[in-house]
């Protein structure tokens, strides 16, 4: 009977194990908990590369080598283990460690969908400015020119509203936020690949549009959108300042993978009188329904005031787990 | 331990592609680019030459993962210690996807996306010149490193040894000698496939063990150190532009991701401190400290690690204290 070369056969295991387990966490939708969807390819491209390194390895098998074993290759023993292993979504607890201050949690999404935000007023801006030239014709329109932006902004969204759907500003009935604006097409086009990997994407796409048009200001800084009534999916978490009648509600947000993951949410304050800590514990799923405006708060962990999105209830519901707990960015 | 798996498992798939991709070009390199064609182009290494070389990421946009193997390969092909150094260390910044990603997160900024493409770029100028002048011995050592085999350290002493000395394939004893044969005799696409396959798989296991280990120190931290506790340390404004640095060392985050984090501090931290972390994080972290190990000397990756250290610190403060 022939030798066996050992080395060649730990590296065709351990290789095709590798392989094997990168096809498995993406196919049990685990990979989604760990890595934006868009990075999924290059992903499987590691697999497909391990599986071809382990069957290349497989030959190596009966020629005899007096190398020795290189040992370190049983470090990917480490990973395989726990790829195969069982793997829930981040949220709060994790976020206590590791998370940044939770009331500045959102500057970068705050900044980035102002940005998308500004980017769809141009388009509608640019829009109603041609459908204005073609209306302007006659000359009575031109005391109109002297309206402020504002009064110009909401006269757009009607008149927009009207035309085409495609550029439609949010519909002012709360609660089931209409998703036809730019941002929502944008994120139609992305999501069948999420769809692909886990399922449902009506949360995603829901939460995004219901976070841009929370974050949309006008120019003194007031939300565009305060006051209307909002519906916002997400986990329940708290700094160790919380009142009882205060938590976040939000979810997770991937840039490129977990290790970049921030926490995107709104900040719930009920009545003094109410008591969330003893019904919504930290993680627990809610579906929160109110009004939303900004406020004032003393931050004692950067010691500062910190300008807060704040919901004012008027319905809270414990759902079950949600099928697809992050939201990918862009 | 939920965290800790996730966070592992994120830093490890997310870079393990790349530096698979980089293996794959690593070896392309080892096939088709003689060293003699490169000192063919590099006749005299002066300011000019560093600054082209730095600006090479809109040629090859690859992030930090993926450059180490591939420099690892050019300097053993011949480019000077410097240019390889500044070439390792400006791709994974100035680089177009990168650049963007920095735009976006900024809020559509051109100021930063400068800030951070103009400082990371004279920054690792800067440091590779520093390497060159300053270890002339080091280019010994690295050399040693190469031919003689004495990588310092003692795992991969064997690996290193017949990788590349004896132009094999890091793997089983018999493909050495069809593997050198492929080397000098006729290129049929067959026997480059094999070898980009033999050199990669030892590639992977050579860099992917130490980008291992290097992720699960990094999550380690991450679970165990709390953020927020980095944060407040940070707030004082002389010691912010060190700890952000050190905060980047830790993250190890992809250089196309991490404008997203910086960007989240705009605002509490001072622009210094900000550009410190865009322009330090991409070229030295946890993940890329191991597997700088396993490229070079411990001595020199210390002296490397100090130079990038002490520039990008000055770096980001005279820029940010100029420009932004």
């Amino acid at each position: 009977m022939k030798k066996i070369n050992l080395y060649s056969l730990i590296k065709a295991i351990v290789f095709g194990l590798f392989g094997i387990a990168i096809f498995y966490i993406g196919t049990s939708g685990n990979l989604a908990l760990i890595l934006h969807p868009k990075m999924f390819k290059f992903t499987y491209f590691a697999g497909g590369i391990f599986l071809i390194a382990a069957l290349y390895s497989l030959r190596g098998i009966f020629l005899i080598s007096n190398r020795k074993v290189d040992y370190r290759i049983f470090v990917f023993l480490l990973p395989i283990l726990l790829m195969f292993g069982k793997i829930e979504p981040l949220k709060g607890d994790a976020l206590k460690n590791m998370s940044y201050d939770v009331l500045n949690h959102s500057n970068i999404v705050n900044r980035a969908l102002q940005s998308k935000q500004k980017n769809i007023e141009e388009k509608n801006s640019e829009i109603s400015q041609v459908k204005e030239e073609k209306e302007s014709e006659p000359k009575q329109d031109k005391e109109d020119s002297g309206v402020s932006a504002d009064a110009r902004l909401s006269d757009k969204g009607r008149s927009s509203g009207a035309s085409s759907d495609e550029i439609a500003i949010p519909n002012q009935h709360g609660g089931t936020m209409a998703s036809g604006n730019i941002s929502a097409q944008d994120d139609v086009q992305y999501l069948p690949s999420v769809e692909e990997t886990k399922g449902k994407n009506y949360d995603i796409a829901k939460f995004l549009d219901d976070m841009l048009e929370a974050y949309a200001m006008n120019g003194d800084g007031s939300s565009k959108f305060e006051h209307q009534e909002f519906e916002i999916v997400g986990f329940v978490y708290r700094d160790d300042f919380f009142e009882k009648n205060q938590f976040m509600v939000g979810r997770m947000l991937l840039t490129c993978c977990i290790s970049d993951a921030q926490q995107i949410g709104v900040l719930v304050q009920g009545l003094d009188s109410d008591d969330y800590k003893e019904h919504y514990s930290d993680d627990s799923w809610v579906s929160v329904k109110g009004k939303l405006y900004w406020q004032e708060l003393y931050n004692p962990n950067t010691k500062e005031n910190n300008r807060v999105l704040t919901l004012k209830p008027t319905f809270i519901e414990q759902i079950d787990d949600i099928e697809y707990p992050y939201v990918y960015f862009e | 331990m939920n965290a800790f798996t996730i966070l592992f498992l994120a830093l490890l798939l997310e870079a393990l592609p790349f530096v698979i991709i980089g293996a794959i070009i690593s070896a392309l390199i080892e096939i088709f680019v003689s060293p003699t064609w490169i000192t063919n182009r590099i006749k005299g290494v002066s300011i000019l030459s560093y600054l082209f070389v730095g600006l090479m990421g809109f040629f090859i946009p690859v992030c930090e993962c993926a450059i180490i193997p591939i420099v690892r390969k050019l300097l053993k092909k011949g480019l000077p210690l410097g240019l390889g150094i500044t070439f390792m260390l400006a791709v994974p910044i100035v680089n177009p996807v990168v650049l963007a990603s920095t735009y976006y997160a900024f809020g559509d900024s051109i100021p930063w996306m400068l800030a951070r493409g103009i400082s990371g770029w004279i920054a690792a100028v800067a440091i590779g010149f520093v390497i060159q002048y300053f270890s002339k011995d080091a280019i010994k050592n690295l050399d040693e490193d190469f031919t003689s085999c004495s990588c310092s350290h003692e795992h991969g002493h064997e690996h290193e040894h017949e990788h590349e000395h004896g132009q094999s394939c890091a793997c089983a004893h018999h493909q050495e000698h069809s593997c050198s044969h492929e080397h000098s005799s006729k290129k049929s696409l067959k026997s480059i496939l094999e070898t980009v396959i033999l050199h990669s798989a030892g590639e992977i296991i050579n860099v992917g063990v130490l980008l291992t280990f290097g992720a699960f120190i990094s999550a380690l931290i991450q679970v165990f150190l709390p953020k927020a506790y980095m944060i407040q340390l940070s707030q004082n404004s002389i010691m912010s532009t060190a700890f952000m640095m050190l905060f980047a060392f830790v993250l190890s985050l992809c250089s196309e991701a991490d404008a997203f984090i910086a960007s989240s501090f705009a605002g509490q931290l001072s622009n210094a401190s900000i550009l410190a972390f865009l322009i330090f994080g991409p070229m030295l972290d946890i993940k890329n400290l191991f597997m700088l190990n396993a490229t070079f000397k411990s001595k020199f990756v210390f002296r490397l690690c100090a130079a990038i250290a002490l520039i990008c610190f000055v770096m980001a403060s005279l820029y940010a204290g100029f420009f932004l």
